[in-house]
């Protein structure tokens, strides 16, 4: 088990998901994510990562067990309360999922849609605050340039690197990184991985990535957990992943 | 038949002498060489026939050649279309030959004129179709087992070569005209004939006369358009007409773009409480659809005049045909995209305007001019019943049989409508 330096930011107790098709994608999970780390889900397709990953942040409604984070109950929250909780979650997705029609920098106003407030949330106007904020967040990423392209015209890395910037304009506190590289060659893997552990670093925002690569897990993790056929059958620090370990997720 | 077997025989001599002589034709033939398989080899045609294939020359000795039950099976043919197949275990193909002609033997009996004065010559009609179709079916039964032996007698034939023998067995029109399966013929026939029946087809009116006198007229007509009016015919009904075709596919634009989204299977279908509003959008938009214009006009029309009720009936058959269209659109997007607006904490409506509109709109523009098409074809037909247009200015021309105006009528409507169409086309193109 690894010593948490920070306090406990989101934790899931019992969770369990059927879906109708009668898949069980989820069986009574319990696990606490501490403020601040890095935290890599390894296991193989199906395990149940990507579902636990989305019922974070109601993607996918649990059937049983419970997710509370900050003092809110995910599982049952609706309306406002969960659109106030996603929007404290950036997530990325394997498929970037960027609105391809639309310019780069609209797509990171999109990480704004949550604070618009009023007639804004009718109309496709934002604040000049919130613009800001989303050229602040591609500059980080360095793609300020791209930011008046159309996203369907960049590069996968490129595109994956607009959809951190999308998470980032949120201002989040937690990060939710569904399979981030695994569309992406291994060099831009790298870069974006190195962008996702760099905003962890210096904005002490909770990440947690889904990865099947067990050599990125380790170079970048600071604790992993393991999933296998939707239990919980690894918790540890990177460097106790070994022949063992690989047998129980992967086998 | 003979002379063509001995054709058959010098042709393929030397074909044969440079085949190899073990190939596995067995499989390449299939279907062919099941049946022959079934059938112990013998030429159906008896010990009369000279010998096809003289394998003898080749092997040395003489090739086995087993009786073959042809007789049975066309007699079974004879007496009951289809048992024949059966037979030859082709129950399937018996089966439809069986119903088949049985359906024929029904149609026909049932076209042929039954009263008394000429009942005899009716029969005898009734006959002859049935039995030159049941000579046919016979024909095609004896070729079927004739080609059966050959294939089972020659075994040591190539693919090629033995296709080239069975080739050579299906020459001459006649005989392909006999080879033709006229059950399927006889039923098409009567289906048309049937068709042409109930539609009063009348081939004779083309021969009388006055028709030809008319005919001769509007061809001349149609042929010297009246120039001089078609600025007037411009001004003042193919722009009420292209005026009408817009306004209405403005009307039923607006209408169908917020309804679309209610009838999307993606959108609707997957919460309990708004999968039946899908459906019942769906059904009722089908209804909608299922009214043609021209009765929706019929109704507006009796309750105002001028060319709004045919504004009205545009706008509420684009409003059925655009919600079909817009849906299936929606229905096409990705939904990686609504995913994540949804997961930055918008709310529904921001997903659709932030993930849902982005995505559809090329394929609603695509989709509002298509109809801009079909509503300039509908708008001209509306003139018909007083929506005004260029319908109206026709209906009003052909009544006075003034071809030299109607044509100038319909020069205009052809230019103008294909003017929309490719217009309408190159954009569509460059949109989506």
């Amino acid at each position: 088990m690894v010593t948490p330096s920070g306090s406990v930011q989101l934790s899931a107790r019992g969770l369990s998901k059927r879906f109708p098709n009668g898949t069980q994608a989820l069986y009574d999970v319990s696990v606490d994510i501490y403020a601040g780390e890095f935290l890599v889900i390894i296991g193989t397709s199906g395990a149940g990562k990507s579902t636990f990953l989305r019922s974070i942040n109601g993607l996918v409604r649990p059937s049983g067990g419970s997710i509370t984070y900050q003092g809110l109950e995910l599982c049952t929250a609706k309306g406002v309360a969960l659109r106030r909780a996603r929007r404290q979650m950036g997530m990325i997705f394997q498929q970037f999922n960027l609105v391809k029609r639309m310019s780069v920098l609209q797509n990171v106003l999109v990480g704004r849609l949550g604070y618009q407030s009023g007639w804004r949330t009718l109309v496709p106007l934002f604040r000049q605050r919130d613009v800001d904020l989303a050229l602040d967040a591609l500059e980080r990423v360095g793609i300020a340039d791209k930011a008046y392209v159309r996203a369907d015209s960049l590069s996968g890395g490129q595109q994956q690197r607009v959809a951190i910037a999308r998470a980032l304009a949120q201002q989040p506190s937690l990060m939710l990184a569904d399979e981030p590289v695994a569309s992406l060659d291994p060099e831009t893997s790298i870069t974006v991985l190195d962008d996702l552990r760099r905003i962890n670093r210096e904005q002490g925002i909770t990440t947690i990535v889904n990865l099947h690569q067990l050599d990125f897990a380790r170079e970048y993790a600071d604790r992993v957990i393991g999933f296998k056929q939707g239990r919980l059958v690894f918790d540890g620090r990177p460097d106790e992943l070994d022949r063992d370990v690989y047998e129980r997720v992967y086998r | 038949m003979s002379e063509s077997t001995d054709n058959l025989t010098e042709r393929d001599g030397p074909a044969v002498g440079v085949a190899p002589v073990d190939t596995g034709k067995g499989d390449t033939i299939g279907g062919h060489a099941a049946v022959g398989a079934v059938l112990p080899a013998r030429s159906w045609r008896g010990a009369a026939e000279p010998q096809v294939a003289p394998q003898g020359d080749r092997t040395g000795a003489p090739a086995p050649r087993p009786a073959l039950p042809g007789a049975p099976v066309l007699l079974a043919q004879a007496l009951a279309p289809g048992l024949g197949y059966a037979l030859l275990r082709r129950p399937l193909r018996g089966a439809v030959t069986f119903a088949l002609f049985a359906l024929l033997t029904l149609v026909a009996y049932w076209q042929f004129p039954k009263d008394a004065t000429n009942r005899g010559q009716a029969w005898i009609a009734f006959g002859a179709i049935m039995g030159v179709v049941w000579l046919n079916l016979l024909y095609r039964t004896a070729n079927d087992l004739r080609v059966a032996a050959i294939i089972t007698n020659e075994r040591d034939l190539d693919a090629v070569a033995l296709h080239r023998l069975l080739r050579s067995q299906q020459q001459g029109l006649l005989r392909w005209l006999f080879s033709l399966n006229l059950l399927v013929v006889a039923l098409l026939v009567f289906g048309i004939n049937r068709l042409a029946v109930d539609a009063e087809v009348d081939l004779l009116l083309f021969t009388k006369s006055s028709s030809l006198h008319a005919a001769k007229k509007l061809v001349i007509g149609l042929f010297h358009p009246k120039w001089s009016i078609w600025r007037e015919i411009v001004q003042r009904y193919a722009w009420v007409s292209l005026e009408m075709a817009a306004l209405g596919t403005v009307g039923g634009a607006l209408l169908a773009a917020p309804f679309s989204f209610l009838a999307a299977r993606n959108l609707m279908g997957r919460h309990p409480a708004t999968r039946p509003v899908y459906y019942v959008m769906r059904f009722f938009f089908s209804c909608v659809r299922a009214i043609p214009t021209l009765i929706w006009g019929l109704i507006a029309i009796s309750f105002v005049l001028g060319h709004f009720p045919g504004v009205i009936a545009l706008s509420i058959f684009s409003f059925g045909l655009l919600t079909k269209l817009y849906s299936e659109a929606i229905e096409a997007i990705d939904w990686g995209q609504i995913e994540a607006v949804t997961a930055a904490g918008a709310n529904p409506l921001q997903v659709i305007l932030f993930a849902v509109v982005p995505q559809v709109v090329p394929y609603f523009i695509s989709s509002t001019l298509y109809s801009l098409e079909v509503n300039v074809h509908s708008a001209v037909v509306l003139g018909l019943i007083g929506a005004g247009g260029l319908g109206l200015v026709i209906n009003e021309y052909i009544g006075a049989f003034a071809w030299s105006a109607v044509s100038i009528v319909l020069i205009i409507t052809i230019v103008m409508t294909l003017t929309i169409d490719y217009g309408s086309a190159y954009i569509r193109s460059k949109v989506v």
